[in-house]
């Protein structure tokens, strides 16, 4: 943690000379933020003078965020791990970047198909039939989705 | 539970019994009663706890075109609603999203919104989104990025602005100015107005090994009184799975923990300070039944007379 | 040979296809006016006892499902797969059917066994009586008059019959009458067979009590711990089997409640400023109260 945090008046002078006008800061300070970014979420090595083990802290906060999301998008997925959910999540998705809480569950979901219970099966088996997802980019809409999903539900048995 | 209560005029009609001081009329935003923040999970309890005078909420969860059948009801009893906005990035040197900036601004006029919020954050840099609000640097660089921006959304958004200050688990090694300083000199360049989250000056003064009453008194002294639009309290836990980090846990502003006593008392040393001034609880998840909600907002209401 | 009783094939048909039509028209008339009682307004009230909620809005098996979440949310039960049992010592509920339930699941029971249990049959019984009073279901015999009302399609489709055979005996073309007088005799069957449950005044006071508590939607994900067993028993009962999965899946899977396609989800942020510690379970609140594996069934 900076130590300039720790007193009441700014001791540390700014590392970069305040030079020229707007037009030298922003592109160091874009470039330390993207840095930041990757290094908490696409698994990037820490940028220079952070608190690594506040890093740490922030990237497990981020891990069980991005888990609550995809447990709301994926209930009958998340309930089926219960009180491991967080866990599992954040051990399969550390170090990747978030594609958002429908893709982060579809992608656990896959990962661990064979696991399923019925219930997170059939879950799976609807987003499937539903949407196209190729695990790159952004889930589709299928066309005829709703249809694939008729006859999916009609060659299985129900409760 | 029920969505029309009848309760009606109540809200509106009584003020807050026994308040140390005026409700601050010239205020953008002046209310009888405590806030709350509008989730469609506790929709119900929102309607009809007693004591609420305002409510808050999260700009992207709704569609300005057609809000929350609750927040119309809200509406309709002359309850002020305030856009909460989470993801427009203020503090990011990236290009502010022109569908952002334009669905924050729809929605304080769908909800004709006293002023809207966002947060000194940033969420999203080169091409990653962090999905969460990180903590900007206290530098005049990022001063500049965050002035220019709110410029830019103000000149959108026909309401005031009020910045929130967030709970930051790390700072930056560049770090030019202390918190309140900070805040200072933006809430100056910007003539924006602060939301002041007590649990988070409680969140970052702990875990950063301040006192937080010397922080909150720095902060009052530099931000005139009437800047403070309105409060943020919310709970939050140490974490006890962080024991293994060097430096012990860290508190951590969940939003969905019970109000801690600490956060309680330094709000009401902020309202002995500025007295009046629009106090909400804000909680996210993990409710507990609803007479136990409401038994926490009455002692946020008790804490901030 | 001159055409079947004086009239032609096609004359007949036409007349044969209004005189359908307009008994139709009558049949839905009649039977809508059994299901009307005098009163118009709303009744008041009923969202007190949840499982009489229920079984207005999905009957028997609904109710059961119901009871059997609010007596789960108490700890009054454990469930597994389906099957339920209670818990000894424990609250027995707040309501005759909720009693009825803990009564009789002393051993592991399938949920779906339970309306026919004595007890339980007869807790049903009471609630769908004091629904039939109150003017919101319509009575044995109201369904069964409504059903009489499908006679009149047959008297049509008899007609239709009547004159095939008359057509077929004189050697006429009769291709098209068959298929009339199919169709007349399938919707006849089908007005023979179905009636109503609920009475208007039942349709209007659900639509009510589902606008007075648009909070407890599936839709809105409403949160069980907050609202309680109480508002989770009446988000069941007025909005159906997909508010179990859409605030506990849990206990959705527990008492093997069918899962219905989500229509997707909302994927915009619920929380702001925190970072949100969460993440245990979807929705409201997890299930897993202490059991200790009796359900085995």
């Amino acid at each position: 943690m900076s130590r300039a945090a720790e007193h009441t008046e700014s001791a540390v002078p700014s590392p970069r000379n305040n030079a020229g006008g707007a037009a030298a800061e922003p592109p160091a300070l874009a470039e330390r933020q993207a840095a930041l970014v990757a290094a908490l979420v696409a698994g990037a090595s820490d940028p220079a003078g952070f608190d690594p083990a506040r890093l740490t802290a922030t990237r497990r906060a981020l891990l069980r965020k991005r888990a609550g999301a995809a447990a709301r998008a994926w209930p009958a997925l998340a309930t089926f791990f219960g009180d491991r959910w967080a866990s599992t999540f954040a051990a399969h998705h550390a170090g990747r970047p978030p594609g958002g809480a429908l893709r982060d569950g579809w992608d656990l979901a896959r990962a661990l198909r064979a696991e399923l219970t019925a219930d997170a099966a059939a879950e799976l088996a609807e987003r499937e039939a539903l949407l196209r997802y190729d695990g790159k980019t952004a889930p589709r809409p299928r066309r005829l989705g709703r249809a694939r999903l008729a006859l999916g539900r009609l060659t299985r048995p129900t409760r | 539970m029920r969505g029309k209560s009848g309760q009606g005029n109540v809200f509106r009609a009584r003020p807050v019994a026994g308040s140390a001081g005026p409700l601050r009329p010239g205020a953008a935003l002046v209310v009888d009663g405590v806030g709350t923040g509008w989730r469609a999970e506790i929709a119900g309890w929102v309607a009809a706890a007693p004591g609420v005078g305002f409510c808050e909420v999260i700009a992207e969860s709704i569609v300005p075109a057609g809000p929350p059948r609750g927040v119309v009801d809200l509406r309709e009893r002359g309850l002020p609603v305030v856009p909460h906005g989470v993801r427009l990035s203020l503090g990011g040197t990236d290009p502010l999203d022109a569908c952002r900036v334009a669905h924050l601004a729809a929605c304080a006029e769908a909800l004709d919104a006293p002023l809207v919020s966002e947060h000194i954050a940033f969420v999203r840099a080169g091409g990653w989104d962090a999905g969460h609000l990180l903590p900007v640097p206290r530098t005049r660089a990022a001063l500049d990025v965050l002035a220019a921006n709110v410029a830019r959304t103000r000149t959108e958004v026909a309401v005031p602005l009020a910045l929130e200050p967030i709970a930051a688990l790390f700072d930056w090694p560049e770090d030019e100015l202390t918190e309140p300083e900070f805040l200072a000199a933006l809430l100056d360049r910007t003539g924006a107005l602060l939301l002041l989250d007590v649990a988070n000056v409680y969140a970052n003064a702990v875990n950063r090994g301040q006192d937080a009453y010397a922080v909150l008194d720095r902060m009052l002294d530099l931000i005139a009184a009437e800047r403070i639009a309105y409060v943020h309290v919310a709970g939050g836990s140490v974490r006890h799975d962080e024991a293994d980090l060097p430096g012990g846990a860290l508190y951590h502003d969940t939003h969905t923990d019970p109000v801690p006593c600490e956060v309680l008392r330094l709000l009401t040393h902020l309202v002995e300070r500025v007295p009046g001034v629009p106090v909400m609880l804000e909680r996210d998840g993990r409710y507990p039944p609803a007479d136990v909600l409401s038994a926490e907002l009455a002692t946020i209401a008790a804490a901030a007379r | 040979m001159g055409d079947t009783w004086g009239i032609s094939g096609p004359a007949f048909l036409l007349l044969y296809v209004v005189l359908a039509a307009v008994v139709l028209l009558a049949s839905r008339g009649a039977r809508r006016r059994i299901a009307t009682s005098g009163r118009t307004e709303p009744v008041t009230g009923i969202d007190r006892r949840p499982s009489d909620v229920a079984y207005l809005n999905g009957g028997a098996e609904l109710a059961v499902v119901s009871a059997l979440t609010a007596l789960r949310l108490r700890g009054a039960i454990c469930s597994d797969r389906g099957n339920v049992q209670r818990v000894p010592h424990t609250d027995p509920g707040s309501d005759g059917l909720e009693r009825a339930l803990y009564s009789a699941i002393d051993a592991p029971t399938h949920r779906k066994r339970l309306p026919t249990t004595r007890g339980v049959a007869a807790a049903l019984a009471a609630v769908e009586r004091r629904l039939i009073d109150a003017g919101l279901l319509l009575s044995d015999a109201q369904r069964r008059q409504v059903r009489g009302v499908g006679w009149w399609m047959v008297g049509v489709a008899a007609l239709g019959l009547v004159r095939l055979l008359a057509g077929i005996a004189n050697a006429k073309p009769v291709g098209l009458l068959v298929v009339a007088v199919v169709v007349v005799a399938v919707i006849a069957v089908v007005l023979l067979s179905v009636a109503p449950r609920r009475t208007r005044l039942g349709d209007t006071t659900l639509a009510a009590l589902r606008g007075d508590n648009h909070s407890l939607a599936p839709s809105e994900r409403p949160d069980w711990a907050l609202y309680g067993p109480a508002g989770a028993a009446l988000g069941i009962g007025l909005f159906g089997m997909t508010a179990v999965w859409a605030s506990d899946p849990a206990i959705a899977g527990e008492l093997a409640v069918q899962r219905i396609s989500s229509s997707g989800y909302d994927g915009s942020s619920g929380g702001s400023g925190g970072d949100s510690g969460g993440g245990g379970c979807g929705g409201g609140g997890c299930g897993g109260g202490g059991c200790g594996g009796g359900c085995g069934g």
